[in-house]
């Protein structure tokens, strides 16, 4: 085990990935945290800053100084603003005098050299040359490297009383299976399982939970990326972010000590969900997006099957990432910052755009279902102000529905087994209508030929129902009271559902019919991550767990088609993204800024 | 039956009856079919074609039904050139399935073919890039002669606007989808074309070649690989479809019908003992051939199965305004 941990502290290329277990272990070291790392430089050479006492030694205050990987003569003394050098020197010189909290001034100090992997023997001359020189009765220096480290988070995170054998053995057999990654993401699941599925009950149980499994997927994390293929990681990210939210629910409104740690071990989940994001992203969508049927050909499938599953797929994934963006630029004040997440939220509603235009499979869901990754780019394209990319994809969507039900090619069905869908279509009436006796897909089209004014486009809804679709039941879902308590976890059936959407009205007639409803079942604001601003979670379970997109994220849009200002808007929430959906449209078109 | 010493009063006689035949005698129809070859081994291919012509678009007959004077046709460049390039021009949905027929059924499938320029008036562009169209609209499972087909019609182009058009539509879908067989027959051929053809041709090559550079750009992405059990289940399927479509083959045999059939599980010579008809016997040694055929099938079956059924039907199906 601690091989694994060692080769994975090894592998972190970024002094953040770095920084951030460091602060998790020495909290679970039973240490006091001061100072964490904040973005950008360092805080006059110090990352982390902790006080307590390791293994009974009388309490001192650790000051480290981190570098990923081997440190090496180049990270010693150069003029790069990571060298250790001028690090350790500005610590004595200026954090020791100046920035050390007062209580803390009469208490020893130990500056720590923590590396991710060994210090190599060309630089440990001038180590132990500075040490000698600097050491007093007060200040001494350590050297925390990959190897104490792996045993650190061994004995303090991952040892037996902790994560059980079988919990070990689950996460070594992820790392193994990285290259299945099904099988892997499965193995990741028995593991969170196992975790959680113990006595998780107290404050300091979740804590632990929430920093072993943290740890966990930063392990498999290194280890993906080693191997390049962050699939498994991707999906154990995301369903870790939602079998976690649970657990940390309950402490979102307080504001006690003790709900501040939790909810500050969950954003190190958070951020880790959105590192294996970036990673995954911009390898996979982001440069091979703009390339004609690039994306399609790099599935490596000998079944058009395959390349619509995983495009679709991949669709949804990077839609969501984008609206996690979103949300995050909320977080900021108006200002650059803000700006500058905001370009990249709008990097990712133009590659949804490049996607969609260059792999033209995105042009006809197969399953019913995939209707969950069209609403979620759909989404992005709202909130990026870009409705005319909406209506030519919904209306070739359509185009090629209608095509494909009358020529009996593979138009969306409700089949989900993969070995069924591969047989999908027979030719036979009583399987095309069983194949079809449902639709969340055209109601969805119908909604948004409603909100954005495409009477063509309702009318073929309207059509293909009435001439085709007389038996298909078009419906949409909607959380209820039993959610909350079920959407982040999927243990049980949750929600209900609007049965018999009339499509054939005034397309004001039905948006009435539908976001009536949505007033109705209010229980959507009602949901812990909306109420908490995390409202991408709730789309995270709706991606992950296949759900339907909530409408009241679309509700607003429909306000604003009828210029009625924000009256009825549902909440404060829904009112921001109004206003910084305006905001966007005023921005240049996506592909100038991709 | 019609031969040389049949009265050519007699013919146009017969000609103009013709249709009057019912589509379900199949005895007539044959007899038919027997008659047009002889009418084209007299060299009245006029008279044929317009027969079979009349007999396919208003009777409905199927291609097949006239198997004999088809393959005559076939073998024929001349005739098949002018045979596919008239029945395409007219649009006529059962026609356009003969020429069709003419260039991708029997040993002759995927054979090159070229356009007569008699049957064609090359000023009109638009209905130059209706011809185009319907040529990859009926002859897209044969790239070879739609390649062919499309080739000779980019060399009779009359305009710059035109031998654009033309180009757009051998670049995609033609050569995107068949970059090997189709490609490689153009590049075959690109000497022998003007130099106004020649630099559509170019032009074809450069978008090609920044095309598949992008996709080789890529690289490998694991991450979009089908699951291992998805790529299991894929094989099981496709293994029941091959077994599925082998033995509709074998119950379709001549050969198989002839002779019976003796499975070899082991070696690569067989060998056994026959009687010389004279009470001895004798060793008989017959080695063991690999035989194997390829094709090429259209990259976007994979890549967008819907999208090339949906360009080809509407190919097919649309009608030129006149």
């Amino acid at each position: 085990m601690k091989l694994i941990i060692k080769e994975y502290l090894a592998s972190l290329r970024e002094r953040e990935e770095l920084d951030a277990v460091l602060p998790d272990l020495l909290s679970q070291m039973g240490m006091n945290v001061f100072s964490r790392p904040k973005r950008g430089t360092r805080q006059d050479g110090v990352d982390v800053a902790a006080v307590g006492s390791i293994v009974g030694e009388e309490e001192t205050v650790y000051l480290f100084s981190v570098k990923p990987g081997d440190l090496r003569r180049a990270d010693w003394n150069s003029d790069s603003p990571q060298s250790l050098r001028p690090s350790l020197d500005a610590i004595q010189d200026t954090y020791i005098r100046n920035r050390l909290p007062q209580e803390h001034s009469e208490k020893k100090i130990k500056i720590c050299i923590c590396v991710g992997g060994d210090i190599r023997e060309e630089v440990r001359q001038d180590i132990e040359g500075y040490k000698d020189r600097y050491r007093n009765e007060r200040v001494s220096f350590e050297e925390w490297n990959g190897d104490k480290l792996a045993h650190l988070i061994e004995s303090y995170f991952l040892r037996e009383e902790f994560l059980p054998k079988a919990a070990r053995s689950q996460l070594r057999k992820a790392i193994a299976l990285i290259d299945e990654p099904d099988t892997s993401y499965k193995h990741f699941i028995v593991l969170v399982d196992l975790i959680l599925g113990g006595k998780v009950v107290k404050a300091d149980q979740k804590i632990q939970a929430i920093r072993q499994l943290s740890i966990c997927l930063w392990i498999l994390f290194a280890w993906a990326r080693e191997r390049g293929n962050l699939e498994s990681t991707y999906l154990a990210a995301e369903i870790l972010l939602l079998r976690l939210w649970q657990l940390v629910r309950e402490y979102a409104e307080k504001g006690d000590k003790t709900a501040k740690s939790i909810n500050s071990v969950y954003q190190v989940v958070l951020n880790t969900y959105r590192s294996v994001g970036k990673e995954f992203f911009e390898k996979t969508v982001i440069p091979h997006a703009s390339k004609f049927h690039g994306l399609s050909n790099a599935v490596f499938s000998s079944t058009s099957l395959d390349i619509n599953l995983k495009l679709f797929d991949l669709a949804g994934r990077t839609a969501l990432y984008g609206l996690w963006i979103r949300m995050y630029a909320d977080s900021f004040p108006e200002g650059s910052e803000q700006q500058m997440v905001l370009s990249r939220f709008r990097t990712y509603a133009g590659t949804i755009k490049e996607l969609i235009n260059n792999n033209p499979i995105l042009l006809l869901p197969i399953k019913d279902e995939q209707c969950i990754d069209v609403a979620l780019c759909v989404l992005v394209l709202l909130m990026n102000g870009d409705k005319e990319s909406i209506k030519t994809w919904l209306t070739q969507v359509m185009n090629r529905a209608v095509f494909a039900y009358k020529f009996s090619k593979s138009y969306p069905c409700n089949i989900s087994a993969y070995h069924e869908l591969l047989e999908h279509p027979q030719l036979d009436e009583i399987y095309r209508k069983n194949a079809t006796v449902g639709s969340i897909l055209y109601p969805f089209i119908s909604i948004l030929a409603s909100i954005t004014d495409e009477k063509e486009l309702g009318a073929a809804v309207q059509t293909f129902k009435r001439e085709e679709l007389q038996h298909c039941n078009f419906q949409y879902w909607y959380p209820d009271d039993s959610s909350e308590n079920h959407i982040y976890v999927n243990d049980a059936i949750h929600g209900a559902t609007l049965s018999g959407i009339n499509v054939e009205v005034a397309p004001r007639d039905l948006l009435s019919q539908i976001f009536d409803e949505c007033e109705n079942m209010r229980q959507y604001w009602e949901l812990s991550a909306v109420k908490h601003g995390f409202w991408p979670l709730v789309l995270t379970a709706c991606r992950h767990y296949r759900l339907p997109v909530p409408l009241h994220l679309f509700q607003q849009y429909w306000t604003l088609t009828k210029d009625t200002s924000f009256e009825s808007a549902p909440n404060a929430d829904a009112e921001r993204v109004c206003v910084t959906s305006e905001l966007t449209s005023d921005c240049p078109e996506t592909e100038d800024i991709v | 039956m019609v031969d040389k010493h049949t009265p050519d009063a007699l013919i146009a006689i017969l000609l103009n009856q013709i249709n009057r035949v019912n589509p379900e005698h199949g005895g007539t129809i044959n007899q038919i079919d027997h008659a047009m070859y002889g009418l084209i081994r007299l060299g009245k291919t006029d008279d044929a074609i317009h027969a079979l012509e009349l007999l396919i678009a208003e009777k409905g007959l199927e291609s097949t039904a006239f198997s004999s004077v088809l393959h005559e046709l076939q073998s024929d460049t001349t005739l098949l050139n002018k045979a596919i390039t008239r029945w395409l021009l007219n649009g006529n949905h059962r026609l356009c399935c003969a020429a069709a027929f003419l260039v991708g059924s029997g040993h002759g499938a995927n054979i090159p073919a070229e356009v007569d320029p008699v049957e064609i008036e090359m000023t009109e562009g638009s209905k130059v890039i209706f011809f185009a169209r319907k040529i990859l609209g009926y002859f897209f499972m044969n790239p070879v002669s739609a390649a062919s087909m499309l080739l000779s019609l980019l060399r009779m182009a009359k305009d710059t606007q035109t031998r654009t058009q033309i180009g757009k539509l051998i670049l995609n879908p033609l050569l995107i989808n068949y970059p090997g067989t189709a490609r490689t027959f153009i590049n075959e051929k690109r000497e022998s074309c003007s130099p106004e053809a020649q630099e559509v041709l170019r032009q074809i090559d450069v978008a090609l070649d920044e095309y598949f550079k992008a996709l080789r750009s890529i690289g490998e992405i694991p991450e979009l690989y089908p699951s291992q059990a998805q790529r299991e289940s894929y094989q099981r399927h496709y293994h029941r479809e091959m077994e599925r479509v082998f033995k509709d083959a074998e119950s379709k045999s001549v050969i198989l019908g002839l002779a019976s059939k003796q499975p070899i599980l082991y070696g690569r010579t067989l060998f056994g003992y026959v009687q010389d008809g004279q009470g001895s016997t004798r060793r008989l040694e017959i080695p063991l051939r690999m035989h194997s055929t390829e094709v090429e099938s259209p990259r976007m079956l994979q890549l967008d199965p819907l999208g090339i059924e949906y360009q080809l039907t509407v190919f097919r199906a649309e009608r030129r305004q006149e």
